[in-house]
């Protein structure tokens, strides 16, 4: 039966073990914490960065484009299912994947030109930071400064309205799954060859015959998508429709988190996303209000401690313990 | 293995889905059988109602005897760290100042056996999901039944939704005026909301004129394109209207490097009086481009509380600020017994002068210690109750002759309206005389008068 599973869902056995043991340690997290709202509401957050970053591994990870617009794509998803709850009462279940389907389009209007036209590495990274700041401005237009505060309505399951935070932890926790299987999925699969050899040498690959252009934009699409699909869970969470949703801050942390795991590597992205949430939450909460700033201190220095000590970040940790583990067990055998 | 055979994906997605399911049943149907057991855990973070109101409601034979309270927590939710951190930081230090005030030098809660009040604080950070955090955090570990925060309109609205669900008094010092149209039950809020910045802006003006035997037949609003800017502007607007004074309004962004067009406007339109809400940097901008495009309105009234009279804005504009207003929550120079006391000790142990975000907080807290008192009052069986709170805080009527509360505030007098705002909502006038900012209206400082109109204005010399 496993085998089967795993060759329907694309996966070796090993990785298919991977994931439902995930699903399961995730699903027992609020258990674990008690039901507390605030440790579940934090976890939440985590599952959200964690999300976005294994959404950024796509493009950033696999494809090798430095993507500074996340924040962009989730806040497009967000708006269009938070204006559409507030004004409409349309149910956020259509909504994020209208939503989803805005940050796709604005994807590829960007996307097309941006790769025929060779925009790469640092020029991309800017063009897309500037796309987080030029769709702030056009929300702006549109909205103005005002804030649209979304009640809370009944009933709960139809409008995503709860006073709990368990069942958006849980629908990120999903999302963290699904992401991570798309991400699998895509590795095996040729478009993952062909963004491989993409980001290594996106010369080579063209001389290879591969359709560069082609390739990234499909990889930017899943990623635009998966972004938006997350912003409209967000926003049923925060409730809060304003343009600083279009932070560029969290385009750039995002990155970052990726950067840090490893670039391509799924498992390093989703871990470093985990542990560099919670660990700025923990700091801003444990010491921010005695010595305002120093949370940021501790975090910039960690972050340069890493990447001194693990320039290719966490990925090379976890295969250095997975080889660890792998060939231990091999010399049991023997 | 191709990436998009059809049938293929459509059972995996399938087969994936029922996995996620079957853990979110699992912790569905956990959370729900934990459902009751809940309150014991959230009790663990004891506060003084939740322990004792088992044992009032359990001995419904013995008549009820009030509950021996020694300390209440009051939660604060501010911005410490980040882009607002130094309106946060100040708001700390005045409420600091304030516990020390209410415990040691009026001998706490009177009602209550003089109970203290103790400080809990937690940083709402930059965004309303750090300010959420902040909040569920306090509300875990502390459970106080009061808090006040959280300055910057959005945090404030996402700490709303935390303390609602609690039942637990929210006192605001956000002023954007959306914030008590929410339907929220337990906020109060004793600052004037943004609009009532443009609504004093627009009376301190008409009463001036009247005072001097002047007429005012046009005014224009400019205002700087922010949630803030554009509730204040529209409060100035209402105003104008209410008065029968026609008006242009013009919206630009804060950000803006060239105030000739906005200028150029005005002085097309010809209005009598400027009403101008800046930020910062702009109001330095329009100042210094009026003075050199030589317009000369009747007055130009800022309002909002940022730029032209603070002491950086009158650094960097010179001359160009002087005779320029600005309406401010809090009146530092309002000559009360007690406004002056706390002023001159807030100067002592910190070496400044309270602004806004500090005045706010120093009323708010008092209000806070009135309404405790009246629920002591109303309901010595269980003063911490939200809605025995709430109560108390629609039962004030604090003026400058029953309450300190009332003393440090600009109108000197809070009553709240059921959705939470001050009716006697009202600022502080400051102007821009010889260099430096002074209290003008409606308590002017001892010694100095208004000047109204500007000499410049051509009517005043003729």
């Amino acid at each position: 039966m496993p085998g089967v599973l795993a060759k329907k869902l694309a996966l070796t056995k090993e990785r298919l073990y991977g994931l439902i043991g995930l699903a399961i340690v995730l699903a027992l997290v609020p258990v674990f914490l008690g039901f507390n709202f605030y440790y579940v509401l934090l976890a939440t957050n985590v599952m959200l960065a964690a999300s976005l970053v294994a959404a950024w591994n796509i493009i950033g990870g696999y494809a090798g484009q430095l993507d500074l617009a996340a924040s962009a794509y989730m806040a497009l998803g967000a708006v269009v299912t938070g204006h559409l709850l507030a004004s409409y009462g349309l149910t956020p279940w259509i909504g994020m994947f209208l939503g989803a389907g805005l940050a796709v389009t604005v994807a590829v209007l960007v996307g097309y030109p941006t790769f025929r036209f060779g925009i790469k590495e640092v020029w991309y990274a800017l063009l897309t930071s500037a796309l987080v700041v030029i769709l702030m401005r056009i929300y702006y237009l549109i909205y103005g400064s005002f804030e649209t505060y979304i009640p809370h309505m009944e009933p709960e399951w139809l409008y995503l309205s709860f006073r709990r935070y368990e069942v958006y932890y849980y629908l990120l926790a999903a999302m963290v799954v699904i992401i991570i299987w798309i991400n699998l999925k895509i590795k095996s699969s040729k478009l993952g060859y062909y963004l491989a050899a993409i980001r290594e040498d996106e010369l080579a690959a063209e001389a290879l015959g591969i359709d560069v252009r082609r390739y990234k934009l499909y990889a930017l699409m899943i990623y635009a998508a998966l972004a938006g699909i997350i912003g409209g869970i967000y926003i049923t969470l925060t409730g809060i429709l304003s343009y600083r949703l279009f932070d560029p801050w969290l385009g750039i942390v995002t990155a970052v988190m990726g950067i840090v795991g490893g670039l391509g590597s799924i498992e390093g992205a989703v871990l470093a996303a985990v542990i560099l949430r919670s660990l700025e939450e923990y700091l801003r909460g444990a010491i921010g209000a005695t010595y305002p700033g120093s949370h940021l201190l501790v975090y910039g220095l960690i972050l340069i401690i890493v990447g001194v000590l693990k320039p290719e970040g966490l990925a090379s940790l976890i295969r250095y313990v997975k080889n660890k583990l792998f060939y231990r067990k091999r010399e049991e055998v023997k | 293995m191709s990436l998009l055979t059809e049938a293929q994906t459509k059972t995996t997605a399938i087969i994936i889905a029922a996995i996620v399911i079957i853990a979110i049943i699992a912790g569905a149907a956990y959370y729900l059988s934990q459902k009751p057991a809940q309150t014991v855990t959230v009790t663990k973070t004891q506060t003084v109602t939740q322990t004792t109101s088992p044992t009032a409601t359990t001995s419904p034979t013995k008549t009820v005897t009030p509950p021996k309270i020694k300390e209440i927590k009051i939660g604060l939710i501010e911005p410490l760290t980040g882009a607002h951190a130094v309106f946060g930081q100040e708001a700390k230090q005045a409420a600091e100042l304030i516990i020390d005030i209410i415990n040691n030098e009026l001998g706490g809660i009177k009602n209550l056996g003089g109970a203290k009040l103790k400080l809990v604080v937690a940083d709402a950070g930059e965004t309303p999901e750090q300010a959420k955090l902040a909040a569920e955090k306090l509300v875990a570990e502390e459970h106080p039944p009061i808090i006040l925060g959280a300055y910057i309109s959005r945090m404030t609205a996402a700490v709303a939704e935390v303390t609602e669900r609690e039942k637990i008094i929210l006192v605001m010092d956000g002023l954007v005026d959306s914030l008590t149209e929410q339907g929220w039950k337990y906020v109060f809020r004793a600052a004037p909301k943004a609009s009532a910045h443009g609504k004093s802006a627009v009376d301190f003006v008409l009463d001036m004129a009247k005072k001097k035997g002047l007429e005012i037949k046009k005014a224009a609003v400019i205002h700087e394109d922010s949630i803030f800017g554009t509730y204040v502007a529209q409060g100035a607007i209402t105003e104008l209207m209410k008065n029968g004074i026609k008006y242009m309004a013009e919206a630009y962004p804060y950000d803006i490097s060239d105030a000739t067009p906005i200028v150029s406007k005005l002085m097309d339109y010809n209005p009598d009086i400027v009403i101008s809400v800046p930020y910062f940097h702009d109001g330095v901008l329009i100042a210094k481009t009026i003075k050199e495009m030589g317009f000369h309105p009747m007055f130009i009234a800022g309002a909002g509380a940022c730029g032209y009279t603070d002491p950086e804005s009158i650094k960097a504009a010179g001359e160009a600020v002087e005779w320029y207003t600005n309406t401010y929550s809090y009146n530092p120079a309002r000559p009360t017994e007690w406004n002056k006391k706390v002023v001159e000790m807030f100067k002592e142990r910190y070496g400044k002068l309270p602004t806004e975000a500090a005045g706010i907080i120093f009323y708010s807290l008092m209000v806070v210690k009135e309404a405790l008192e009246k629920a002591a009052e109303l309901h010595p069986e269980d003063p911490l109750n939200p809605d025995n709170l709430r109560e108390a805080f629609l039962a004030l009527d604090l003026t400058d002759d029953n309450s300190i509360a009332a003393q440090l505030y600009p109108t000197g007098h809070i009553k709240f309206a059921p959705n939470g705002d001050n009716i006697y909502a009202g600022t502080a006038v400051l102007q821009v005389i010889n260099g430096e900012p002074h209290v003008v209206w409606p308590d002017p400082e001892p010694g100095i008068e208004p000047v109204f109109p500007r000499p410049d204005w051509p009517g005043a010399q003729g």
